[in-house]
C-alpha cells in the first residue's frame, strides 16, 4: 500500500475509522477506570498526513513532550505511541500514584521522572495499549503481542522520529491514527498514535473482509 | 536575516547571512555543507538510509541518504559553491527508545553510516559530525564562520 492522497478509498478509510474507534474507546475506558474519573474520547481522526506535518499534530517539532511507546508483534505488526505535555504527565501520575501533584521548578526542559513517575507511567502505558490492542485483536481476529513499554522525554520531532521513519518506509505520506483522550476538569489530555507497518495495513482491511 | 527551517526530508541551500536550521533530529540527520569561498552553506534532513527498492515516483529523493546527500551537492554548485572547498558536518542518528524492534532500534545508526559513506563517495571531507546517543538535536549553521550548533534538551549548546 503506498501512502498518496486518494490512493486509500473512502471505504477503506471508514474501516481504518472504525478500528480506530474501537482501539480507543477501549483505552479510554481502561484510562478512566486507573485515573478513577470519567476520559472522553474525541471521534478518532484517520488521516493522510505530510511526514513534516506529524510533529505539527502534537504542538510542532521542538515542543518537549513525554512520549510512551509500545512495540506490538504477531499477526500485525506496528507502534502505539502516546505523546504527553510535561504537565499532563505530571497530572496523570499524580493520579495513578495518588500522590500530590509534583511542581516542577522553573524549566520544564529540565523536567525528569522519578522512578516511581516512570512505573506509573509505564502501568498506564500498559494498561492503555493492552486494552487498545486487545479491543482490535477481537474486532479483527488477528494476534497482536504487545511489548514492554518504553519512555522517552524529548522535543516532539525526536520522539516521533521513528514513527515517522516507519512511515516514510509508504511513501511521503502517513496513514495516522489519532485520538485525544481527554478529560476537562482534570486537565488531562494527550494524544495516542495507532501505527501498524505497511504489511499490517493489508491485513487489517482483509481481516475485515475489505481487500484493495 | 533569513533563517530557513530544513523539515524533514527537505533540502535548503542559501548564502551568508541567511541561515540554515533544523528541529528537533531524533533517528533523522542533519547534514550539512559548506563553502567557506562563497558563503554557500546547505542542509538536508535525511529520514532513511537507502532508497533500495523504493518507488521513486512516490518517494521524494532528500528523504534517503543515498540519494539526498547528492541532491544536496547539486543544489550548492548550481548555487555556485566550489566542490574544493567544500566541506560536510552531520549531527543526529540518536536511538530515541531503546526498542527491541528492529526498525526503531537501529534506523539511527543506518542513517549515520549510510550519510557517511554518501559524503565520502562524493569526494567532500566530513570535518565534523555530533551522532548518536539517545537525545534529540536542533542545529543550526553559522554561514560566517561554517560553525554547527547543536542544541541537546536538558544538556544545553555545543558547537562542532
Amino acid at each position: 500500500m503506498n501512502s498518496e492522497p486518494g490512493s486509500i478509498s473512502s471505504w477503506q478509510m471508514d474501516i481504518f475509522r472504525e478500528i480506530a474507534n474501537v482501539g480507543a474507546g477501549n483505552a479510554a475506558t481502561a484510562l478512566a477506570t486507573l485515573l478513577d474519573c470519567r476520559i472522553d474520547q474525541t471521534v478518532p481522526k484517520v488521516e493522510l498526513v505530510a511526514l513534516g506535518d506529524i510533529p505539527d499534530i502534537v504542538g510542532g517539532p521542538g515542543k518537549f513532550v513525554v512520549g510512551g511507546m509500545i512495540d506490538f508483534y504477531g499477526d500485525l505488526q506496528g507502534h502505539l505511541l502516546l505523546i504527553l505535555d510535561v504537565d499532563q504527565t505530571v497530572r496523570i501520575v499524580s493520579l495513578v500514584t495518588g500522590a500530590e501533584p509534583r511542581p516542577f521548578e522553573g524549566d520544564e526542559f529540565l523536567f525528569s521522572l522519578s522512578e516511581l513517575d516512570e512505573s506509573a507511567l509505564k502501568e498506564t502505558l500498559n494498561i492503555m495499549s493492552g486494552s487498545y490492542l486487545t479491543a482490535i485483536s477481537k474486532f479483527t481476529d488477528l494476534e497482536i503481542i504487545p511489548s514492554i513499554p518504553y519512555l522517552c522525554i524529548d522535543m516532539a520531532a525526536p520522539v516521533l522520529s521513528v514513527v515517522i521513519a516507519e512511515a516514510a518506509l509508504m511513501g511521503d505520506y502517513a496513514l495516522l491514527f489519532e485520538s485525544q483522550l481527554s478529560n476537562g476538569a482534570q486537565n488531562i489530555s494527550g494524544s495516542l498514535f495507532f501505527i501498524p507497518d505497511r504489511e499490517s495495513y493489508q491485513l487489517l482491511l482483509k481481516a475485515l473482509g475489505c481487500e484493495e | 536575516m533569513p533563517n530557513h527551517f530544513v523539515n524533514i526530508a527537505e533540502m535548503k541551500v542559501c548564502r551568508e547571512p541567511d541561515t540554515v536550521y533544523a528541529v528537533g533530529l531524533g533517528s533523522c540527520i542533519g547534514v550539512v555543507m559548506f563553502d567557506p569561498s562563497t558563503k554557500i552553506a546547505g542542509m538536508l534532513h535525511v529520514l532513511l538510509p537507502s532508497s533500495e527498492g523504493f518507488d521513486m515516483s512516490k518517494n521524494v529523493k532528500t528523504k534517503f541518504a543515498d540519494l539526498g546527500v547528492k541532491v544536496l551537492l547539486e543544489a550548492m554548485l548550481k548555487e555556485g559553491a566550489r566542490k574544493q572547498s567544500l566541506w560536510a558536518k552531520m549531527a543526529g542518528g540518536a536511538m530515541m527508545f531503546p526498542s527491541k524492534s528492529d526498525l526503531v532500534g537501529t534506523v539511527g545508526e543506518r542513517n549515520i553510516a549510510a550519510c557517511r559513506k554518501s559524503i565520502q563517495e562524493l569526494g567532500i571531507r566530513l570535518i565534523a559530525e555530533d551522532v548518536g546517543g539517545t537525545k534529540g538535536r536542533t542545529v543550526e549553521l553559522n554561514t560566517t564562520t561554517g560553525e554547527l550548533k547543536v542544541k541537546i534538551v536538558q544538556v544545553g549548546e555545543k558547537y562542532i
